[in-house]
């Protein structure tokens, strides 16, 4: 497969003196599912405008469709949709009006236009609303227009923002089952979200990238794997927690075992399969275990490894490893 | 690659025209104010009109030109307001990611400030005649006036297009009405150059609308001087291209 967007040492720096990209070199390739994921100042959406023609690179070189982004924008330009982070949208204009001026202006004769408008509105599920001002729609149905405006002209790549920021499950799920179909049909998407459960559902390639430099590349399934091991997670009551951590601690020294709030998370490596010996150990000694759960590393996990350090960065010289302490924290 | 320059611009020609009268209750201020000034002036002022200047001519016909330009004057600062407000909503961007020549997102919007000064210019006519304002030019004065108010509607529009481009912050741009709002004071708006003295008398002199006024005036009261018709067209076009200059010069700046 040919790769559809080049990178190479790519460098962003604004007035001020923010390197918001670093020295950035990454490719995708056609028809990929890309996810583009860290935390927010990491540099996504400064990345994504250089991608899309709207911010100029301060050095570094990048191709787009085969077509370099400072020297034939326009090329790029018509070869993309990107639904921005923030919608753009015509508000004293109708759906309608709004998706029709965007498709005319990518060339679209006023029939093709019309066609795909009323193809686009029925899928996002706004037809009702078609003829109403912009002005008066919800949130979501703001951010689903705008993606619909975005496809107008069948882009071969489609970059999109946190496309699905401040919409409720509904409205989420429409926008995921068409994203899927869309890539099923061969355009290539390049994503930035902040729900891990997202990336992790839709993409198929991820980058994580933080301070403006790439920290990990990998498909979804590997970054799980490479985590090494699943976590248990037992809830107990506050006078047995010592008593369990100390016995664990003592029967089972090759584990990384911890206190956390309302009881002891275990880290145990795969192929172990120790949860059996360590339920019936806790038995023995007459440790109530309220409740517990097994989990696989998910990509949330994956990500707080890789990205997860700029909430403890002071402290991370204190021989904690911070990933540990991140895990600590209370999950919702 | 890029699409056509003129396709371009007649779509956002359109568009242009469109958000200029959304809300269309929105337009009524700009023709509310200067009829309001031209009604409490012609009560107030009747017997000014009989001091030498006026020519005879009542302070009714004297201030009618006057109403119809304020109308195009406060119609011109909203180009300015309505690209703001593309920049605000970031519509803009969406624009700027499409395929199309940069200019063809600028000039629609000069361009529709002419029909819109020209649609406005025949309402206000048609309401100051009806309170009896002069029209002494007949047809030609008619489409004279039709033609300088074009002009000049797209010329004043720069204005506002420059600042909202140099600065994109819209407090800024609210806030440069009341460095232009003036200018239509230090005219001969209220009376005629003769009566005029002082610093006052050369700050009229060089203001450029003082000149705009005075070729609508002679038409509407005098009939057509084409002397003072030239003069008014000459410094109406001198307008448009200082300040389309400048308005393309900052529009190119900001998109870069
Ligand atoms: N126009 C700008 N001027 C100056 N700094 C900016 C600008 N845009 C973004 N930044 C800075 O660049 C960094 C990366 O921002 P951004 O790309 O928006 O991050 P992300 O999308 O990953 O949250 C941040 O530190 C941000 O403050
Ligand atoms: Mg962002």
């Amino acid at each position: 497969m040919k790769n559809i967007i080049e990178v190479k040492n790519l460098v962003k720096t604004f007035k001020g003196g923010v390197r918001a990209v670093d020295d950035v070199s990454f490719s995708v390739q056609q028809g990929q599912f890309f996810g583009f994921l860290g935390p927010n100042g990491a540099g996504k959406t400064t990345t994504m405008r250089v991608l899309a023609t709207l911010s100029q690179p301060t050095s570094g070189k990048v191709k787009v469709n085969g077509y370099d982004v400072v020297k034939e924008p326009d090329a790029v330009r018509k070869s993309i949709g990107f639904a921005m982070q923030s919608v753009g949208l015509d508000d004293l204009a109708t759906a309608w009006e709004n998706l029709i001026l965007i498709g005319n202006l990518y060339g679209l004769t006023v029939l093709q236009a019309k066609d795909r408008a009323r193809e686009l509105l029925e899928m996002f599920h706004l037809e009702k609303a078609a003829d109403r001002y912009v002005q008066h729609y919800s949130g979501g149905m703001r951010r689903r227009l705008d993606v619909a405006t975005a496809l107008m002209h069948n882009p071969k790549i489609l970059f999109l923002d946190e496309p699905t920021e401040g919409l409720d499950p509904s409205g989420r799920r429409v926008i995921w089952k068409y994203l899927q179909d869309l890539n099923k049909g061969g355009t290539t998407i390049f994503l930035t979200t902040h729900y891990m459960e997202e990336a992790d559902y839709l993409t198929r390639d991820l980058a994580i990238i933080n301070h403006g430099k790439i920290v990990v590349r990998d498909t979804p399934k590997e970054l799980k794997r490479k985590i090494g091991c699943s976590f248990i997670n037992l809830e107990l009551s506050d006078k047995d927690r010592k008593k369990a951590f100390d016995l664990i601690c003592e029967k089972f020294k090759k584990l990384n075992c911890r206190l956390v709030p309302g009881g002891l998370e275990i880290e145990i490596a795969e192929e172990d399969n120790l949860l059996p010996a360590i339920i019936s150990a806790l038995d023995k000694v007459k440790v109530e275990i309220v409740n517990f759960n097994l989990h696989s590393p998910s990509l949330e996990d994956v990500f707080l490894k890789y990205a997860g350090e700029r909430f403890e960065g002071e402290e991370a010289g204190k021989g904690i490893d911070p990933y540990v302490r991140m895990r600590q924290r209370p999950r919702h | 690659m890029k699409q056509s320059f003129f396709r371009t611009f007649s779509y956002l020609f359109i568009r242009a025209i469109k958000q200029a009268i959304r809300p269309l209750i929105a337009i009524l201020p700009s023709f509310f104010m200067p009829l309001f000034f031209f009604i409490v002036y012609s009560y107030a002022f009747t017997n000014i009109s009989n001091l030498p200047g006026f020519g005879g001519s009542s302070y009714l016909a004297f201030y009618s030109p006057v109403a119809l330009l304020m109308a195009v004057f406060f119609t011109s600062g909203d180009a300015g307001f309505e690209l703001m407000l593309d920049i605000t909503s970031g519509y803009f961007e969406k624009l700027l990611l499409a395929p199309i020549p940069r200019l063809a997102i600028l000039l629609p919007r000069i361009v529709a400030m002419g029909l819109r000064a020209l649609a406005q210019s025949i309402v206000m006519l048609i309401l100051l005649f009806l309170f009896g304002a002069p029209l002494k030019g007949g047809i030609v004065g008619i489409l004279l006036i039709f033609g300088l108010v074009i002009i000049f509607g797209m010329g004043w529009s720069g204005i506002g297009l420059t600042l909202a481009a140099l600065t994109k912050n819209p407090r800024v741009l609210q806030t440069s009405f009341i460095f232009t709002f003036p200018l239509t004071f230090i005219t001969t708006a209220q009376l005629p150059k003769e009566l005029l003295t002082g610093w006052y008398k050369v700050a009229v002199t060089i203001n450029p609308l003082t000149y705009i006024l005075e070729g609508v005036r002679g038409i509407m009261t005098q009939g057509v001087d084409w002397h003072q018709v030239a003069v008014s067209y000459l410094v109406a076009f001198l307008i448009l291209v200082v300040t389309s200059a400048s308005s393309i010069w900052a529009f190119k700046r900001m998109v870069r």
